[in-house]
């Protein structure tokens, strides 16, 4: 386990902020794009590939996030036990409404 | 500079405090995400308005411009951490302002959408659909609000009024940080799940 002092002198050492921003952006332009083109008849792909794509999407971008804007990445990863653990919880608790 | 004794974990413990908070927030969402999704299918509105649901009522383009502003601000608030660590305060404060107006136009947007549904759409609390849209993308915008107000609170601390940050000090932008980044990640999966799926 990395101590306090390691951690915040990684923590010093930051990611290309900008070309996260910029993925996050065209990841949330090409998902409305889609999603305009198909409202138009502009493209016919199932509704529930452009729903798996609209989440799979989705939870990249927020893990880009977590990974690089709060530095779970680089920081103690008992942080991402602590986090983790209750996205767990909502996806089995997403899981049991479905049945 | 206050120094706190580091708990027996090695972690910081206002850090440890701000995640454990994040954690019980993720709880909460899942229950209002869950609450969107199974109610707002169901409801007789589809029928009113001739669409299989209320979703069609949504305005995509705007939506998606304003979860542009809201990236936007994410992005001006590590631009703000890393300009303390640099020490570089003229940076640091024009990041936190530029958040600042991120973070209310983003509240604006939302403002003009409500205001949109409600009186040019008709859409009220009153249908399922209606209720659990806005019960869910409100609480989002309350805590955009409740940000936006610590925000106020850290930038009168920037500009030197109550203290200050420093190269040193830090741990107040951080912890800001993680909340906004927080809600930054909440707002990235609704935008899908409640205008698109």
């Amino acid at each position: 386990m990395s101590t306090h002092h390691e951690t915040e002198s990684k923590l010093h050492k930051h990611p290309n902020y900008f070309v996260v921003f910029i993925a996050l952006a065209v990841l949330t332009a090409t998902i409305t794009t889609i999603e305009l083109m198909s409202q138009n008849g502009i493209i016919a792909w199932p509704r529930a590939t452009l729903n798996g794509l609209y989440l799979a999407m989705s939870i990249t971008k927020a893990v880009l996030v977590a990974l690089f804007y709060m530095h779970l990445k680089i920081d103690s990863y008992i942080y991402s036990i602590l986090f983790g653990v209750p996205i767990v919880f909502a996806l089995i608790f997403f899981a049991l409404l479905l049945i | 500079m206050t120094v706190y004794p580091p708990p027996s974990l090695g972690l910081d413990n206002r850090k440890f405090g701000m995640w454990t908070f994040l954690a019980s927030e993720v709880l909460f969402f899942a229950v209002l995400i869950a609450n969107f999704l199974v109610l707002s299918k169901q409801d007789p509105l589809g029928t009113f308005y001739g669409v299989d649901t209320g979703r069609e009522l949504l305005n995509i383009p705007v939506t998606a411009f304003n979860t542009f502003v809201l990236l936007t601000s994410s992005f001006t608030v590590v631009l703000a951490l890393k300009s303390i660590q640099g020490g570089n305060i003229l940076q640091f404060r024009a990041a936190l302002v530029a958040t600042l107006a991120f973070g209310s136009l983003f509240i604006g947007i939302q403002m003009y959408e409500y205001f949109q549904l409600i009186v040019h759409e008709g859409l009220n609390m009153s249908t399922l659909f209606g209720a659990t849209f806005f019960t869910l993308t409100g609480f989002h915008g309350a805590h955009v609000f409740g940000g936006l107000i610590w925000l106020t609170i850290i930038l009168f601390k920037a500009f030197g009024v109550m203290g200050g940050f420093s190269k040193e000090d830090y741990m107040g932008i951080e912890m800001f940080g993680l909340y906004w980044h927080f809600v930054d990640i909440v707002w990235l999966l609704l935008f899908s799940l409640v205008y698109l799926i």
